[in-house]
């Protein structure tokens, strides 16, 4: 297995982290002074070598970053979401500033993501306002606003199959499917009886969306039967702040919390939790899956650090994927 | 032959009152909430360029689910559902 590699960012507390979907050995972070409480915020670009990361580019914001999103389109271009309540796209390539801005978000924006979809070329963020808007990739003017949240919105995430459908969860406890075309929720679940801090699609079975929530659990959920989870993961011991799906499996997952661990299931078996890893002394807030290496996976804490490395236990998975 | 890079690279300066930042979580929600000045806080002024992106040179990449033989080799155990209802693709209008 090879050796974690580690960043450490001196002063800047990780909110997000996701890998190039251009680029292998590519990621980008989102950081935030003073846990994001108050104070500015960072974009970092990293590359990862065989030892550890450099510093590719790094930019400063006047208030915290909260998520981060690559483009889908552009192998330069990312764009992040301020505690200001604005959107920025930036430019891996371009020190000077970031190239755009757009402030309509009222409050903070915890959530960006780029559209995977060929032929769509979309951005959605969420907010502490309870909307969730579209954007195009100019970021000009917001195409569409989707109400309807209750409470703070803490995730929004386009569905890998189905364009125009974005999954969000929010501090009201519900996961909802929204119709963008039609500016419509689809469907709302009261999916927990806490907040809702992350949901992500499973990149294989266009009906399962996985939820992870302030009550320590993360579940996953049949769109098409809402009643009662296809899976309910229990181990962390403080609040779930994201979860990912495998890019490589339909029943893998892995989720970070506050409990400063991230822990990787899979749901398929009798025994979900296949690991758990403890490497990081604070809340651990980012997490992906590199796209391009099957077993690696990278995330960022509020310990200063980015750590890439690569479970054993997703080995084995792929492994036994393969034969 | 060249030396290796160092295992990580902070390339960033160190903010001007970086050190005085080990304050925990709970210490800055009480200043805050206090109306106290919290140290080292930087609130750089950045605007836009207004520019446009470099050009990409890139050809998108496919997801490992998009291929068929991955969709085969991945799709690891069968998730039973009790009831059979039309996917979700299928709430969605398509079409102009």
């Amino acid at each position: 297995m090879m050796a974690t590699k580690t960043f450490r960012c001196p002063a800047r507390h990780g909110y997000a982290v996701e890998v190039s979907p251009f680029v292998p050995q590519r990621l980008a972070c989102a950081a935030s002074q003073y846990y994001g409480i108050t104070g500015s915020g960072s974009l970092f670009v990293l590359d990862q070598t065989e030892t550890g990361m450099v510093l590719v580019r790094s930019w400063e914001w006047g208030d915290g970053l909260f998520d981060v999103a690559w483009s889908e389109a552009n192998e330069h271009v990312l764009v992040a979401g301020g505690g200001d309540g604005s959107l920025q796209l930036w430019d891996s390539a371009n020190q000077h500033a970031p190239l755009r801005v757009a402030k309509e978000h009222r409050q903070e924006v915890y959530s960006v993501d780029w559209s995977q979809t060929r032929g769509e070329n979309l951005i959605v963020s969420g907010s502490w306002d309870r909307s969730v808007k579209v954007w195009d990739q100019d970021l000009s003017r917001s195409l569409t606003t989707l109400q309807g949240h209750e409470g703070v919105v803490y995730s929004t995430v386009w569905s890998p199959h189905i364009p125009g459908c974005i999954a969000s969860a929010s501090g009201d406890g519900t996961l909802r499917v929204w119709d963008v075309k039609a500016a419509a929720c689809r469907l709302a679940v009261p999916a927990h009886k806490a907040e809702i801090l992350s949901c992500d699609w499973c990149k294989y079975d266009q009906n399962l969306v996985a939820t992870g929530s302030v009550d320590c659990s993360v579940c996953v959920w049949d769109l098409r039967n809402v009643r009662q989870p296809v899976s309910q993961l229990l181990g962390h011991t403080y609040a779930i702040r994201r979860v990912k799906f495998s890019p490589f499996s339909q029943t893998v997952l892995a989720s970070c919390s506050y409990d400063f661990t991230v822990r990787f299931w899979d749901f398929g078996g009798s025994r979900p939790l296949l690991d758990t890893v403890e490497h990081h002394s604070e809340f651990v807030c980012g997490l992906d899956f590199n796209l391009h290496i099957p077993h690696q996976v990278v995330d960022c804490s509020w310990d200063e650090t980015v750590k890439i490395y690569s479970p054993a236990c997703l080995t084995a998975a792929a492994r036994s994927a393969a034969s | 032959g060249a030396l290796p890079h160092p295992p990580y690279c902070s390339m960033m300066e160190t903010p001007a009152g970086a050190e005085v930042n080990r304050l925990s979580f709970a210490e800055v929600m009480q200043l805050v909430q206090e109306g106290k000045e919290v140290p080292g806080v930087t609130k750089p002024d950045v605007q836009p360029s207004n520019q446009s992106p470099t050009p990409s040179r890139m050809q998108r990449v496919q997801k490992p689910w998009e291929t068929a033989s991955s969709f085969l080799t991945h799709s690891g155990t069968q998730v039973h559902t009790p009831l059979l209802k039309c996917p979700v693709s299928l709430w969605f209008t398509t079409g102009p």
